[in-house]
């Protein structure tokens, strides 16, 4: 499937700030066992500024720039075109970073609570295993948006038992690392079917599970009934949890207060 | 080198001045009455206000305190934080602008710098009362150990420059304020009646900056009000005068900007050359005829322009002019609050 996917990005401040850094995670990934090619991205930015890019550690692809002088307002515009659902040839993980997939970060805690939420799931396979973690988060908590934050825990959401992707995504690495399963947290955006174009929509987020050198990575949505990831998934990148693939980050200077706006557009090719 | 390094390297060095400047101020007052037979503790008034007048803010002092002696002045001065310019806020601020950048200082100077910090953190009225000489001493020890340290194991790159100009823009400062208040007060004597309090006052001027021993070297007999003034304005020699200052801040700019050779100048090379072209070729009759008060005012005015275009050509010179905060020539424009913001997040959320 192509997917063409507009992610637009408004930072409007109340009085000029000044020597803003920005960091954008979103150039979806590109083929090497991720089932998706990148055919073309583009980011520009008005106040428009020089953009570099580089490679982080979890193989995304990371653009940043500077804007030194004042201003009101920071524009971020991203287009991408992928191709999904295409067989790639996948190279096995290695021992370092899944280990490191397996540890508790800032917003992946695990507890008494978590370790007995998937206690009676447990399967020799990881794949059933993960499958049915995903399912019983996707029926035991509740979708709402606004009642977490960006900054939301694991431990926050378990004891709310409500949140978005973002936080679902959470918890499942928690059960799954507390368990011993290695995974990562996806970001990403959903093709939501013919006739929701018009929607302005979120970025998404989900889950790859580590199923051995045969099975390579698992993708798995705790947010949708059909869990499974399919080719409607269009992935950005993979880390440890949100902060490692946040989409757009940054710092600045000056006495402001920041209005965010973000419009993300998904629509399939003719 | 980053704006907010440099601006932690100046101001650092700046506040480690006015924190010697203080702790010699104040040892210097201590002793003179001892040296005149009064009780520091039991003076009152008239030798410990002027103090108050080169170190502080006299209104915010009138807030805070009903009377004026030893322990209000140097409570005030030396361990009261709401006060910006005593010395342990001086201290904190300068510690904490290390802390911003410390991987641009060595880990000595860290050290040293984290060693005044403790031993200001603890000190107590008792302890100052107690034992003022010593007490002092420590303090002015430690920001020239300091001093010392910067010199063996920093190197002699812009970093380096930013802290000079801070030590030397604030001594020149200091010494301008010295002479301000301590003119208005001694100068009411003709010198032909000076009486050997008077000379104790004067030697005392001179003692606090330490530049008793320097003068003496050069002016063998009287002591006269004129030859201080002059040896305090003008010398070219003497580290704490404010020529010789006034010089060192321009040297530090010029080697920062690449504008050794006078052929072009920015903002900050023009307002500091002024100054200095001004000292080298002014007399005291110049200063007189316009008279040492408005004379020295005026200085201190010029002093203030140099910090806030240095502040404006290398620290803030991305920052919006409608944003900038009320003129405070004296302290940093947001150190203490926080300057750098993160941008919002948005939740994954679909």
């Amino acid at each position: 499937m192509k997917l063409y996917v507009e992610h637009n990005t408004i930072f409007q401040y109340d009085a000029p700030v000044y020597e803003t850094a920005t960091e954008l995670r979103l150039q979806p990934v590109d083929g090497s066992g991720d089932r998706q090619r990148c055919e073309r991205f583009t980011v520009q930015v008005d106040p428009p500024a020089p953009i570099f890019h580089y490679t982080d550690f979890y193989n995304n692809v990371v653009h940043h720039f500077n804007l030194l002088r004042s201003h009101n307002q920071l524009t971020i515009k991203a287009n991408s075109v992928v191709v999904t659902g295409i067989p790639s040839p996948f190279t096995p993980a290695d021992d370092i970073l899944l280990r490191d997939l397996l540890l508790e970060t800032r917003y992946v805690r695990c507890n008494d609570a978590v370790f007995a939420f998937a206690e009676p799931l447990k399967s020799e396979r990881i794949d059933i295993f993960a499958e049915r973690v995903a399912g019983k988060i996707f029926e035991t908590f509740i979708y709402e948006p606004g009642v977490t934050g960006v900054h939301s825990t694991s431990t926050e959401v378990m004891e709310l038992g409500r949140g978005v992707c973002q936080d679902f995504a959470h918890i499942m690495l928690a059960v799954l690392r507390c368990h011993g399963v290695p995974a990562r947290y996806v970001s990403g955006y959903l093709y939501g079917g013919p006739g929701t174009e018009e929607h302005p929509r979120a970025s998404h987020a989900w889950c790859e599970v580590y199923g051995g050198s045969e099975m390579g990575w698992l993708g798995f949505d705790p947010t949708n009934e059909q869990l499974l990831v399919d080719e409607r998934y269009v992935k950005i990148g993979s880390g440890r949890d949100y902060g490692d693939v946040s989409l757009v980050r940054g710092t600045f200077k000056g006495h402001a207060t920041e209005k965010l706006q973000v419009d993300v557009h998904v629509r399939a090719a003719e | 080198m980053l704006s907010r390094v440099a601006e932690s390297l100046f101001w650092m060095g700046r506040y480690l001045e006015r924190a010697e400047d203080i702790a010699c101020a104040l040892d210097v007052n201590f002793h003179v009455l001892l040296d005149i037979s009064q009780a520091p503790s039991q003076e009152s008034g008239n030798s410990w206000e002027p103090l108050i007048q080169v170190g502080g803010d006299v209104t915010q002092f009138n807030e805070f305190y009903d009377s004026c002696n030893m322990s209000t002045v140097t409570d005030y001065l030396v361990l009261n934080q709401d006060n910006t310019s005593s010395i342990a806020s001086c201290i904190i601020m300068a510690r904490e602008n290390a802390r911003g950048m410390i991987e641009a200082i060595s880990s000595e100077m860290w050290e040293q710098i984290n060693n005044l910090y403790h031993h200001i953190k603890d000190a107590t009225a008792a302890d100052i009362h107690k034992n003022p000489y010593m007490f002092y001493k420590e303090v002015r020890n430690g920001v020239q150990l300091f001093h010392g340290i910067t010199d063996c194991t920093l190197s002699r790159n812009e970093g380096w420059d930013f802290v000079q100009a801070g030590k030397y823009l604030e001594r020149a400062d200091n010494t301008a304020r010295l002479i301000d208040v301590k003119y208005a007060l001694l100068r009411q004597t003709e010198p032909e009646l000076m009486t050997s309090t008077d000379i104790i006052q004067w030697m005392a001027v001179l003692k606090s900056c330490s530049a008793f021993e320097a003068f003496r070297k050069i002016h063998l007999s009287r002591i006269d009000p004129d030859t201080i003034l002059h040896f305090l304005m003008f010398d070219r020699d003497f580290p704490r005068s404010i020529y010789f200052s006034v010089a060192a801040t321009q040297s530090a700019m010029a080697s920062i900007s690449g504008n050794t050779d006078r052929r072009s100048s920015n903002n900050v090379d023009r307002a500091v050359g002024k100054l200095e072209a001004e000292l080298s070729f002014l007399t005291l009759e110049d200063i007189y005829s316009q008279g040492l008060h408005e004379y020295v005012s005026g200085l201190q005015r010029s002093l203030a322009v140099v910090g806030e275009t240095i502040h404006q050509t290398y620290f803030a010179y991305h920052a919006p002019v409608v944003d900038m905060p009320e003129f405070a020539p004296t302290s940093q424009k947001h150190k203490i609050e926080r300057s750098i913001w993160s941008q919002a997040q948005q939740q994954q959320q679909q």
